[in-house]
């Protein structure tokens, strides 16, 4: 019998060893993608571009794939008069292959594990381009923008560029649209009208104070301060004495005035915010169980009075209204534009697997700067999907089937159509927040958690067990935070400390921050 | 003595109420909320009985009927091949370990069995079925993978190894080959575990969106669950992440409110609540798992 047995599991191995034999064998020509023992090969084949692609150009056909909130049923006709563009422009043809949003990441780590080939992909906020990077997924594109998008490489601002940047190469192009952020307070209209409001008195976030009381006395059925534990209330992120050091915990910051950039840990600025969250507790501003409540579900109902947002953006009113239950808001920002560099939000990389890198450089250019195609991915077929209105305005009809309402997932939303609602220069304007805005001096510091990767998540889970109590002030601040120190003590608050203090002064040494 | 077993059977009848009341309810809750107009939802939240009633979700969902159509097209195309083709396979190789005479049954079991407990993971069959077999976009990569399951063939195997081999030897006597002996004796023997298992694959069959999710691109082949599931996951990841969504603006109100969502729910759910009492019958002789053999 054993004899029997050792003679089958022989043969089985032998057939699987032959299986994966053949396997590697097909593999060896395709699969660079997964390992980055690919780079040599894919970085000579991009640095040599096909020549003479200014003559005739072969026919091909790149596939995208991206994000999208809803998947549309009208897909196809698009796509057909997509490829009626770049077939005339590149003599290209494109097929479009969105991913359901929630499915986005998982499908794609697939794909790109499997080494399939396909030209472009959407990176961004849950596939970050730099992970990418590591895992060998995408190819640099610096040769690529300089010869087929020289146009888009100078509209896109530099601080984007560096933003997307992994060891000095460029890895993504983005898709421009808003960068950076300026805090306040959105209110809505009918209550700041009803209590008449002075917007102008409100400088810092304790001011809304004597109008959160009004509303408190007089509207029972509506919750004054909308906080419910997933954001956290921080003007320090940057006002006129703080700026917060980005890429940590957001406990770390710097004194603007201070030309040593010595780190700040939980400055007592900061602690002061928890200290008014428990205060407004107290006194009934904050929802009583907005630790665990979801904010959605009262914003939704029209509930709230006032809320605060960190991007108050051109145009921000409109898109509020529509989540706030149809009430008008008005906002009253508290600090000027200001930006930690560009995070990498959403861009479109091209895959080491990309049989046609230089056509697809192509493409994203024209994306990127040929208006009709752009909007025709954005918003579909004019008089099919949308109703042209007035000037640059559209409307789209009300049982469209092509309305992804993601222009943000295939180019410069500068390129885009507007809708209603947005105000006629939101573009111009948001362009001029985009190169305008204060940058943080030490925006570009990267920590790299690996030391300290248990120490981290011990804090976090400390952290996690407060924070929702604390922001919401349902935890009294005073009583908590001794707990809570000598908790975060124990977790390796100063092992952690001393990490990012060490490579912060190895990072201001190599920018010439500090001598 | 007479009091003491009224005693113990109200207990069994009330646990067995909770019990059902705790499978039914919610349920029942799903149907009353894909009835339920949207304000009033914003409004009081769920509730068993709808303060105002509304078929808004389902005419919306009816409305465009044709990917729900076709999406019910592939998932009945799909259950019933995979089912027929799994369950005649399924009862194949759990017949052929389960003959004492054959001379390898321990190593095919072992072989089957192996396979329960290692596989090649998820990025080794992608690039099987992608780029060997070239499935992608087709409703074979829907049926294959899923095909057999070794759990199945254990639990198959199970109970045709109680059926005596001196049936099988004497239907030899009679003449019969080994096709004959399987089809007329064996499956006719076995119609409670192929109703059982049967009705266990056209689950599986009918639940599956992984490998459509994985596989189909073509609008035209998604099945019933993968749209569920594909709005259900996205409306999950867009309210998680509000950090992103409200950086870029994404309009939630665009989605299917939750009345849609229930609705969606019934319609996927719905046939399978139907076919299931007809298996029911079925289920009263047991199967057993790797029980010794008596």
């Amino acid at each position: 019998m054993r004899k029997r047995l050792v003679g089958v599991l022989a043969s089985v191995m032998l057939v699987a060893s032959v299986l994966s034999g053949c396997g590697g064998n097909n593999n060896g020509g395709t699969n660079a993608g997964t390992g980055t023992e690919g780079s040599g090969t894919d970085a000579a084949q991009s640095a040599a571009p096909e020549s003479g692609s200014a003559g005739e150009l072969k026919p091909v056909e790149l596939t995208w794939y991206y994000p999208l909130s809803q998947l549309q049923a009208d897909q196809a006709k698009v796509q057909e008069e997509v490829n009626k563009i770049t077939k005339a422009k590149i003599n290209a043809t494109v097929k479009l292959m969105p991913v359901a949003i929630g499915d986005y990441v998982q499908k794609m780590n697939t794909v790109l594990a499997a080494g399939e080939k396909f030209d472009i992909l959407w990176t961004g906020y849950m596939l970050k381009p730099e992970e990418l990077v590591r895992k060998g997924a995408i190819q640099p594109m610096d040769a690529l923008l300089e010869e087929y998008a020289p146009e888009l490489k100078k509209d896109v601002p530099q601080v984007m560029w560096d933003g997307l940047s992994v060891d000095g190469e460029i890895y993504g192009i983005p898709n421009q649209q808003i960068n950076g952020s300026r805090y306040g307070f959105i209110i809505q209209k009918r209550f700041a009208d009803k209590y008449k409001l002075d917007t102008a008195s409100i400088k810092k976030v304790a001011d809304i104070e004597p109008f959160l009381a009004q509303i408190k006395q007089n509207e029972p059925d509506i919750i004054p301060f909308g906080i419910f534990g997933t954001s956290f209330i921080n003007p320090e992120a940057h006002d006129d004495k703080y700026w917060v050091v980005p890429g940590l915990d957001d406990h770390f910051y710097i004194k603007t005035d201070d030309p040593t950039y010595t780190l700040q840990r939980y400055p007592e600025e900061e602690l002061n915010n928890f200290r008014l969250a428990s205060k407004w507790y107290k006194d009934g501003y904050i929802y009583k169980d907005a630790a665990t409540e979801k904010a959605n579900d009262y914003l939704a109902k029209g509930q709230i009075a006032v809320d605060f947002n960190v991007t108050l953006k051109p145009g921000v009113e409109a898109e509020v209204k529509a989540k706030n239950g149809g009430n008008d808001v008005i906002t009253v920002p508290l600090s000027d534009w200001f930006s930690n560099g560009y995070s990498a939000t959403t861009n479109q990389s091209i895959s080491r697997t990309a049989p046609n890198p230089e056509r697809a450089m192509m493409f994203l250019n024209l994306v990127n700067t040929d208006k009709e195609l752009y909007n025709l991915l954005c918003n579909g077929i004019a008089g099919e999907h949308y109703d042209k209105a007035d000037g640059e305005y559209i409307k789209a009809k009300a049982d469209s089937r092509y309305l992804p309402n993601m222009d943000w997932v295939f180019g410069s939303v500068f390129n885009s159509y507007l809708k209603e609602g947005q105000p006629e220069n939101v573009w111009e304007e948001t362009k001029k927040i985009n190169s305008d805005s204060e940058v943080n001096p030490v925006g570009a510091f990267k920590f790299n958690s690996e030391p300290v990767n248990t120490e981290i998540a011990n804090l976090n889970a400390v952290w996690g067990e407060y924070k929702r109590g604390l922001v919401t002030g349902t935890l009294d601040f005073e009583e908590t935070w001794p707990a809570l120190y000598g908790k975060l003590k124990e977790a390796g608050e100063e092992k952690y400390v001393a990490e990012v203090t060490k490579q912060f002064e190895q990072f201001l040494k190599d920018k010439g921050l500090k001598k | 003595m007479g009091k003491k077993f009224e005693f113990s059977k109200l207990f069994i009848n009330l646990l067995f109420t909770v019990l059902s009341l705790v499978v039914i309810l919610p349920f029942l809750l799903v149907i009353a909320v894909s009835l339920t107009d949207e304000k009033s939802l914003t409004h009081n939240g769920y509730q068993f009985i709808p303060e105002s009633f509304s078929l808004d979700a389902y005419r919306y969902l009816l409305d465009a009927p044709d990917i729900l159509l076709r999406a019910y097209g592939v998932t009945f195309t799909v259950t019933i091949i995979g089912a027929l083709a799994g369950l005649l396979l399924t009862a194949m190789t759990a017949y052929v370990i389960s003959r004492q005479d054959y001379r390898y049954n321990r190593a095919t079991t072992f072989y089957v069995f192996f396979t329960m407990l290692f596989s090649g993971g998820l990025v080794p069959s992608y690039i099987l079925i992608t780029q060997y077999l070239h499935l992608k976009d087709s409703l074979l990569a829907l049926i294959l993978p899923i095909l057999l399951s070794p759990f199945n063939i254990m639990v198959m195997k199970g109970f045709m190894s109680k059926i005596p081999l001196e049936i099988i030897e004497s239907a030899k006597i009679d003449g019969a080959r080994e096709f004959r002996i399987f089809f007329r004796i064996i499956l006719p023997l076995s119609t409670p575990a192929l109703a059982t298992l049967g009705l266990l694959i056209s689950f599986t069959y009918w639940n599956e969106w992984f490998n459509a999710m994985l596989y189909i691109d073509d609008p035209n082949k998604v099945p019933l669950q993968l749209l569920l599931v594909r709005t259900l996951n996205s409306i999950e990841f867009l309210t998680t992440n509000s950090e992103f969504t409200g950086q870029l603006g994404i309009d939630l109100s665009s989605f299917p409110n939750s009345s849609a969502r229930m609705a969606i729910a019934v319609l996927a759910g719905g046939p399978m609540l139907v076919i299931f009492p007809f298996f029911q019958r079925f289920f009263v002789k047991g199967l057993t798992v790797g029980s010794l053999k008596g």
